[in-house]
């Protein structure tokens, strides 16, 4: 069954003091581009990129990122 | 533009200077029609030599980048090495067809077929990430 993974990122981002893409990105040792990728869908961070992301919100993966059986599959 | 594309176009600048330069390198060795064992050590050398200039470059320069983009060059890397191949598969196959199986061809297209593939590879794969850069940006 193929299945799709959406996130909180951007509210979140918002919610923490409206933080910049560019700053979640030096946070989670990425390129603000990755951060983009992630946040709009287009691509599926690995488990250890999901927890720098996660970590930089003080919340657990899954309240950050949602899986969704049944959707269509993102591209890795 | 961000650090995977700077180093496409400087991989692609590369290409082209290399293209001009291979040209000329291979236009005044077939004049003086080089031959002999001095030759062979330099093209020996200068193969060791900048392969590992190449490899130590690529590799710091690899862990600087983050998991998408290895992912861009990985793809990147996979279709260049197709292009690589059916390139190779088309010098190779045309002469075959051309002048017959029995005929003959000047032993300088081989170094020449085989840069040539280096040369199509690398630009390939260069031209892959621009492409793939440019489609992020336009969905920004």
């Amino acid at each position: 069954m193929s299945s799709a993974l959406s996130n909180n990122i951007r509210r979140l981002r918002f919610e923490h003091g409206e933080m910049t893409q560019q700053k979640l990105a030096d946070i989670a040792g990425v390129t603000r581009q990755t951060i983009i990728a992630v946040e709009q869908g287009k691509y599926t961070p690995s488990l250890t990129l999901a927890f720098k992301i996660s970590a930089a919100f003080n919340l657990r993966v899954e309240d950050v990122f949602l899986f969704e059986p049944g959707q269509t599959q993102l591209k890795p | 533009m961000n650090r995977l594309e700077k180093n496409a176009w400087v991989e692609l600048i590369s290409v082209a200077v290399s293209t001009v330069l291979l040209g000329m390198m291979f236009a005044y060795l077939v004049k003086v029609n080089a031959s002999g064992m001095i030759f062979v050590m330099i093209i020996i050398v200068a193969g060791i030599v900048l392969a590992a200039i190449f490899a130590v470059i690529g590799y710091k320069m690899e862990s600087k980048y983050d998991e998408r983009e290895k992912k861009i060059r990985h793809k990147a890397f996979y279709i260049s090495a197709m292009a690589m191949t059916g390139c190779m598969t088309l010098m190779c196959l045309i002469p075959f067809f051309l002048i017959g199986g029995k005929g003959g061809i000047a032993v300088y297209y081989l170094p020449m077929i085989f840069c040539g593939c280096l040369l199509v590879a690398q630009a390939v794969m260069s031209s892959v990430i621009l492409f793939e850069c440019a489609k992020e940006q336009a969905d920004e």
